[in-house]
C-alpha cells in the first residue's frame, strides 16, 4: 500500500534569486515498511524534498498524497493522523533537541498532546523509549540536559522522539553524518531495528553511498542534482551498474577505504569531469547537460524523462547506453590483487 | 524543590548574588510585616523635627518629629506592591506577545510590530506623568499598568528576535512535525530557551518601575496618601526640607534605601540568571 | 623549497609529547617520525587528540592547552626552543597549514588577490619581487586546476566551498614550504570536490616533492593519499605503519581492525560490517590500564591493569597492544 505519494512536486524559496527551482518535478512513493534513500551533494534538494514529506512546506506545485488524500486539504483530525504517522530525525544532535528541555520533557510533549498512553502510564512509557534506543533508563537519565549528553546518546535521544508517536514513516535526513564513524553503524542498526519491529518506513536521505548501501539494502535509491530525480532503482542496482551519467562520475569518484582498489582505480582510464564540476547546471533540455561528459546538442534541448532501463531501474537520460561500468566493478570482477 | 536548591547553590558560588539576594529578601519581608510592627504615628510634634540619630531614632525624625525609619518601613510596602506588579505586567505582556509574533510571523507580526514601534518610540516618563496626572487612583494595581504602558514594549522586541532565531531550529521542526499546538509551541518550547532573559528583564523591569513610581511621587503627581519612600521626598521638599542642612538624614534616607534595593536586584540578577540556563544550572 | 636539509633524517619528529588542557591530555607520550617527501596521515576519531597534535606542530594549540612534556623536532632544530621570530618564519614558510573548513578562513572584504598580496609583504625574503610571488601563485593555481584571473579578483563570497578549499592549498604552498598540513582536509566537501583535492593533493605531492602530513578520520581518503599512517585513541597512539599494512596486515590493533570493520562502503562485504561496542573514553576519567580495553574483544586482564606501550618492530610497524606485541619480536619503542 503506497503510504506516501510525491508526486510532480515543484518548489522553489522566495528568497532564492537563482533561475533554477530547488524541486523540480520531483515524483517519489513509499511504501509501508520500505526503505527509499535520496541520494545527492549539497543543493540537490533532498533536505527540501524531505520537508515536503513531512508537511513542513507545502510546495507550490505537485500532490502530497498520504494514504491516497491530499495531506493539505485534510480535516483536522485527519491532518493530525498524519502528522503522527509521518516524523522526522535530523542531521546535527547538537540541534535537533531543545536545550531547555530535560530528557523527560523532550519525550512528554509529543505522547500527552497525542495521547499515546494514559497519563499514569506517562513516564513508564519514556523509560521504555529511553530502553528502545538504547539508553540508560533511569529516573536520573529522565533529568539529565542534551549538554550533558555526547553525540550519539542525543541522536538516540531524538530517534527515541521520533517513535514514540507511533509513526509509520521517518524521514531521516543526514540522520548519522556528523556522528563519529564508529558510532554510525550502531545508529543504522538501531534504526533498522526499529523498522523490523514497527513495520516502518524510512525516507533516507543522505549524501553517502556508503552509508546508503548499508542501510537500504533491499530499498531503492534516489539519486538527485539540482532538484531533479535523475535516476531512481533497487539499491544494488543502482550502485553496481548506475546508468545515468551523473550518478556514475559520484559513485565513480567515491573515495574508498582499499588501498589496493583505489591504487587500481586510478590506471584506469575513466573520463573524469572534474574540469566540469564548476560549470552550472543547464536551464534547459537536461539539467546536468554542461557537466555531462557524454552530453550533445540533443542534450540540451529536451529535458530526458525519466525512463525504464531495467526492471525497477529508471534514469533521466537521453544516452543512458553510454554510461560506461564502474572501474571498481570491473575490478573487483576481476578478482584480488 | 529543585529550582530552590539550585538557586541556593548557585548563590552560595556567587557572593554577590548571595548578598543581593538576602537583601531582597529582607526587603520583602518589611514589605509583607512592615505595616504590622511599625506604625506611623499621628502626633505632629514640630519641635522635635530633623534631629539627628539617636536610640529611639535611629534615622533621625523627620519634619514634622516622626521616626523616619518607621516612616521606611512602612513605606517599602507600596513600594514593593507597585514595581512587582509592574514588572509582572511589561514581563507577561512583552514576552506573549514577542514569542507570539516572533514565532506566527506574517501579517499578525508586521501589525503588531507596527503598534510595538509605536510604543517604543513614546518617552516613557513624560507619558507616564500625564496619564498619572489624568487618572487620579491610588490603587497600586492603576499605578502599575499606568508605569507599564510603554516599558513592554522593548522587551517585546527583545524576545521577538530571540524567537525569530529559535523558530529555523531543528528542535522546533521536529516539535512542529509532531504536530503541537501553539499554546505547547510557545510555552514548553520557545520560552524555557528565554528563561534567563526573561528573569533578568523581570528585576530590571522592577528597578525601572520603582524609579518611574517614585519619580510620580515626588514630583507629585500620584496622590499623596500613605506613606512611602517618594512621598517623604515629596513631603520634604514642600517643607522646605531643602533649605536646611539638618534635612539632609531625611532624604537622604529614602534615597538609600531605593538605591540599595536597585544594587541587590542587579546582583541577585545574576543568580537568575545561571538559574534559568540549564548549560548554566546543571553540572 | 623551504631551509630544511635533505640530511636523510626525519623531517619532522615528535618526541615524547604530551599536551594537556588542565589535567587532561590530550595529547599523551606521542612519539613518531615523519620522512622527508611521505605522506603522513595522523588518523582517529573526534576527541582522540590528532588536531591538537597538529597545531602543537606549528606550536599553535590554543590556551589553556600547553605543552606539557617532550619536545617536536624540524629537520634536528626544537621547536620548544625557538625565537619568536623563527617561529613566525617556520610556520609560513617551512610548515604550512591549512585549517579545518579552510573555506571559512578567508576575509570577506577583500579579495582573494589582496590577501595573497599581504602574506607575500609579511614574508619579504622568499621572492625576489611581488611580482614573481604572484606568478608563483597563479602556477599553484593552476596546478588545483582553477583559473589564475578568476580566483585573483574574486571576493570569497564568489567561490564554493571546494573552490575556497583549493585556494586556500595553494595559499598555504605560496612561500614554498617543505611541509603541508592540512586537517580535515575533505570532510567539508561534496563528493566530487572531494576527489578533486584528493587528486589535486596527490599530483602536488608528486610536482613539488612537498611533505605532506593530513589529519583525518575519514580511512577512505587515507587509502587514497597516505604513504605512512598512524592511528589515535583518547590521545594516544596505537598503530603505526606502512598504509597496506595497517589496511590489510595481520598484526593490527584491535581498534584499527575494527574500525575497518564499522566503516559501510559502496565496495566489500556489507554483511561483514560491524559496529564497536560502547564509547570513546572520557578522557576526564580513563580506566588504568589500555584505553581501548572496555571496547576490546582480544581484552585480557592485563590490559585491565597495565597501559601498553608503543613497540615496534624493525620494518617500522608499531602497535600498542598486549595481545598483538605478545610473541612477536618488538624490540623498542618509536615509530
Amino acid at each position: 500500500m503506497t503510504l506516501l505519494s510525491l508526486r510532480d512536486i515543484s518548489h522553489r524559496y522566495p528568497t532564492t534569486t537563482g533561475v533554477l527551482p530547488v524541486l523540480n518535478q520531483v515524483g517519489l512513493e513509499i511504501e509501508d515498511d520500505s526503505v527509499v534513500a535520496v541520494v545527492g551533494e549539497s543543493g540537490c534538494g533532498k533536505t527540501s524534498l524531505g520537508r515536503v514529506a513531512i508537511g513542513l512546506v507545502k510546495p507550490l506545485a505537485g500532490e502530497v498524497l498520504y494514504e491516497g488524500k491530499d495531506v493539505w486539504s485534510l480535516s483536522r483530525d485527519e491532518w493530525s493522523r498524519y502528522r503522527r504517522s509521518v516524523q522526522v530525525i535530523h542531521q546535527d544532535p547538537y540541534a535537533s533537541l531543545n536545550p531547555g528541555l530535560s530528557v523527560a520533557g523532550t519525550l512528554q510533549p509529543g505522547l500527552t498532546h497525542h495521547h499515546i498512553v494514559p497519563r499514569r502510564d506517562l513516564r513508564k512509557e519514556m523509560l521504555r523509549l529511553l530502553d528502545l534506543v538504547g539508553l540508560d533508563t533511569t529516573e536520573a537519565f529522565l533529568r539529565r540536559y542534551p549538554h550533558q549528553l555526547s553525540g550519539g546518546q542525543r541522536q538516540r535521544l531524538a530517534i527515541a522522539r521520533a517513535v514514540s508517536l507511533r509513526p509509520r514513516l521517518v524521514v531521516a535526513d543526514e540522520a548519522v553524518s556528523m556522528l563519529d564513524v564508529s558510532m554510525r553503524i550502531s545508529i543504522l542498526d538501531l534504526l533498522r531495528s526499529l523498522r523490523d519491529e514497527q513495520q516502518l518506513a524510512y525516507i533516507f536521505i543522505s549524501h553517502d553511498f556508503g552509508v546508503v548501501r548499508y542501510f537500504s539494502r533491499g530499498g531503492r535509491i534516489m539519486v538527485m542534482f539540482f532538484g531533479v530525480v535523475v535516476e531512481d532503482g533497487p539499491a544494488e542496482e543502482v550502485i553496481r551498474r548506475p546508468r545515468h551519467p551523473y550518478s556514475f562520475l559520484l559513485l565513480d569518484a567515491i573515495p574508498v577505504p582499499d588501498p589496493r582498489l583505489a591504487r587500481r582505480r586510478r590506471t584506469e582510464a575513466t573520463k573524469r569531469a572534474e574540469d566540469r564540476i564548476e560549470r552550472p547546471p543547464s536551464p534547459t533540455g537536461c539539467i546536468f547537460a554542461n557537466r555531462c561528459p557524454y552530453a550533445e546538442d540533443a542534450c540540451r534541448k529536451t529535458r530526458p524523462e525519466l525512463v525504464e532501463l531495467a526492471s525497477g531501474h529508471r534514469a533521466a537520460c537521453l544516452f543512458p547506453e553510454r554510461v560506461p561500468e564502474l572501474a571498481m566493478t570491473q575490478a573487483q570482477g576481476a578478482g584480488q590483487d | 524543590m529543585e529550582l530552590i536548591k539550585d538557586l541556593w547553590r548557585i548563590c552560595r558560588s556567587d557572593r554577590s548574588a548571595m548578598i543581593g539576594g538576602a537583601v531582597v529578601l529582607l526587603y520583602v519581608i518589611i514589605a509583607v510585616i512592615g505595616p504590622y510592627v511599625a506604625h506611623v504615628g499621628t502626633q505632629q510634634n514640630p519641635g522635635d523635627a530633623y534631629l539627628g540619630p539617636s536610640l529611639a531614632h535611629p534615622l533621625g525624625t523627620d519634619f514634622i518629629g516622626q521616626d523616619v525609619l518607621t516612616e521606611l518601613i512602612v513605606g517599602t510596602r507600596p513600594v514593593i506592591e507597585v514595581g512587582l506588579c509592574s514588572a509582572l505586567i511589561v514581563v507577561t505582556v512583552g514576552v506573549i506577545v514577542g514569542l507570539l509574533t516572533g514565532y506566527i510571523g506574517g501579517l499578525i507580526d508586521s501589525l503588531v510590530m507596527r503598534v510595538t514601534d509605536i510604543f517604543l518610540t513614546i518617552p516613557g516618563l513624560p507619558l507616564v506623568i500625564v496619564i498619572a496626572s489624568v487618572i487620579h487612583s491610588s490603587s497600586p494595581f492603576v499605578l502599575a499598568v499606568i508605569l507599564s504602558v510603554t516599558a513592554w514594549a522593548g522587551l517585546a522586541r527583545a524576545v521577538r528576535s530571540q524567537a525569530l532565531s529559535l523558530r529555523s531550529a531543528d528542535f522546533i521542526d521536529a516539535a512542529r512535525v509532531q504536530g503541537l499546538p501553539l499554546r505547547t509551541m510557545i510555552g514548553r518550547q520557545l520560552l524555557p530557551n528565554v528563561g534567563p532573559y526573561v528573569a533578568i528583564n523581570f528585576l530590571l523591569a522592577i528597578t525601572g518601575a520603582i524609579y518611574a513610581e517614585v519619580g510620580l511621587f515626588i514630583l507629585g503627581i500620584a496622590p499623596i496618601s500613605g506613606t512611602n519612600w517618594g512621598i517623604m521626598i515629596n513631603l520634604g521638599m514642600n517643607q522646605g526640607a531643602l533649605y536646611t542642612t539638618k534635612s539632609m538624614l531625611y532624604l537622604f534616607s529614602p534615597m538609600a534605601a531605593i538605591v540599595v534595593l536597585q544594587v541587590s536586584l542587579v546582583f541577585f540578577a545574576r543568580a537568575l540568571d545561571r538559574l534559568f540556563n540549564p548549560r548554566l544550572r546543571v553540572q | 623549497m623551504g631551509t630544511a636539509a635533505r640530511s636523510g633524517g626525519p623531517i619532522l619528529e615528535v618526541d615524547d609529547l604530551t599536551v594537556s588542557f588542565g589535567t587532561i591530555r590530550a595529547v599523551d607520550s606521542v612519539s613518531l617520525a615523519v620522512q622527508a617527501g611521505e605522506v603522513y596521515a595522523v588518523v582517529g576519531e573526534s576527541g582522540c587528540g590528532k588536531s591538537t597534535l597538529a597545531y602543537s606542530i606549528l606550536d599553535i594549540v590554543p590556551p589553556p592547552g600547553a605543552v606539557t612534556s617532550g619536545e617536536i623536532r624540524y629537520s634536528g632544530r626544537s621547536l620548544q626552543g625557538m625565537s619568536r621570530r623563527a617561529l613566525n618564519h617556520l610556520r609560513a614558510a617551512e610548515v604550512a597549514m591549512v585549517f579545518q573548513a579552510a573555506m571559512n578562513s578567508f576575509n570577506p572584504v577583500l579579495t582573494i588577490g589582496r590577501q595573497v598580496e599581504h602574506e607575500l609583504e609579511a614574508h619579504p625574503g622568499v621572492f625576489a619581487s611581488e611580482r614573481e610571488g604572484r606568478e608563483y601563485f597563479d602556477h599553484l593555481i593552476g596546478l588545483v586546476r582553477l583559473s589564475p584571473e578568476l580566483v585573483w579578483s574574486a571576493y570569497e563570497s564568489r567561490l564554493s566551498g571546494g573552490m575556497k578549499q583549493r585556494v586556500a592549498i595553494a595559499m598555504a604552498l605560496l612561500l614554498r614550504p617543505s611541509v603541508l598540513v592540512l586537517d580535515e582536509p575533505t570532510t567539508a566537501l561534496d563528493v566530487l570536490s572531494q576527489r578533486l583535492v584528493i587528486d589535486i593533493l596527490r599530483d602536488l605531492h608528486a610536482t613539488l616533492g612537498v611533505t605532506i602530513i593530513f589529519i583525518t578520520h575519514d580511512l577512505a581518503v587515507v587509502a587514497e593519499l597516505a604513504d605512512r599512517v598512524a592511528v589515535m585513541y583518547a590521545g594516544r597512539l596505537v598503530e603505526v605503519g606502512e598504509l597496506d599494512e595497517i589496511f590489510y596486515g595481520t598484526g593490527r590493533h584491535p581498534y584499527v581492525a575494527a574500525l575497518l570493520s564499522a566503516i559501510p562502503s559502496v565496495t566489500g562485504d556489507a554483511s561483514a560490517i560491524r559496529p564497536i561496542a560502547g564509547q570513546v573514553p572520557n578522557l576526564a576519567e580513563l580506566p588504568p590500564g589500555c584505553r581501548f580495553e572496555p571496547r576490546c574483544p582480544l581484552a585480557r586482564p592485563v590490559c585491565h591493569q597495565v597501559d601498553p606501550p608503543l613497540l615496534s618492530d624493525e620494518g617500522g610497524h608499531a602497535v600498542a597492544c598486549h595481545v598483538v606485541n605478545e610473541g612477536t619480536a618488538r624490540p623498542g619503542v618509536g615509530a
